[in-house]
């Protein structure tokens, strides 16, 4: 990562609120969220081939749409998860979600997307307990009293 | 609008309240047309670009044909409940429908109570 995406980057993660990772080992963090927001695009290319995501462009392009990803980047989460957030951040509909847990044992998220274009179904699992942070920002809703989670949202 | 009722909630907005609204009607209206108040196009949500952020005002209609009949004869009986008007400003969101009365003014009613609760469990995430 050159000088000039190391700026963009800090940038980024102060502006979402999350600049305070940087407080220490600045250097080293800085590569290591870079590493990982270039894990996410391969993840997500992958997923949505032929597409083409470079999601630190994407990023710098429209901060404030993505916020709530780039706040993800602060968090131990797996790239799997944060693919399925860029998902649903650019339109897809949540249809299922499991997650089960059983104390110092076992974890398991699972999310079931619809690309919002081809209507494609989209699976994403894991076995990370720290991606149980993406069920704090989904968006709840009803309608006709039946429950709807769609959306994902940043904190403050 | 023939009738129209301005189902409203008086507090400051959150930069996600357009965007879970227009996403929920999406379940309920799944072939519906979304227009931009400035537009005189409305796409059908395949063509959203989302996320939406921040304070937005759109009109949703249930379906194509709604659009074109509100396009063509604007409110009739027929079409009144065909159509809802969002408007997400800063210190207030609204919901525009056809009859205070009416299965929509429930909708926009449930569909408001949940943006004050998600402005809750998110500001506390």
């Amino acid at each position: 990562m050159n000088t000039s995406d190391t700026q963009v980057l800090a940038s980024l993660l102060d502006q979402s609120g999350v600049g305070w990772l940087l407080n220490e080992d600045r250097d080293t963090r800085l590569q290591q969220i870079a590493q990982e927001i270039e894990e996410t695009s391969v993840e997500v290319a992958r997923r949505l081939a032929p597409q083409k995501v470079q999601l630190l462009d994407e990023m710098r392009a429209a901060p404030a749409e993505l916020k709530p990803l780039i706040q993800l980047f602060a968090s131990p989460m797996s790239k799997d998860m944060r693919a399925m957030v860029y998902c649903v951040l650019r339109g897809m509909e949540i249809k299922e979600i499991e997650f089960a847990y059983r104390l110092k044992s076992s974890v398991l998220l699972r999310v079931v997307l619809e690309h919002n274009v081809t209507g494609q179904q989209l699976e994403f699992s894991s076995n990370v307990v720290w991606d149980a942070e993406v069920l704090r920002h989904l968006g709840i809703m009803t309608m006709g009293k039946k429950p709807i989670l769609h959306g994902f949202y940043a904190f403050r | 609008m023939i009738g129209g009722a301005d189902i409203v909630l008086f507090a400051p907005t959150m930069p996600q309240d357009a965007d879970l609204i227009l996403r929920s009607l999406r379940t309920e209206w799944p072939n519906a047309r979304v227009q931009a108040v400035d537009s005189a196009e409305a796409v059908p949500f395949r063509q959203v670009h989302f996320p939406i952020v921040g304070p937005a005002e759109f009109i949703v209609y249930r379906d194509k044909e709604s659009f074109d009949s509100w396009q063509l004869l604007g409110a009739t009986a027929e079409n009144q409940s065909t159509m809802i008007h969002v408007i997400i400003a800063p210190e207030s969101a609204t919901i525009v429908v056809d009859r205070p009365d009416s299965p929509l003014a429930s909708l926009a009613r449930e569909m408001l109570e949940s943006l004050s609760r998600n402005r809750i469990t998110l500001a506390a995430a």
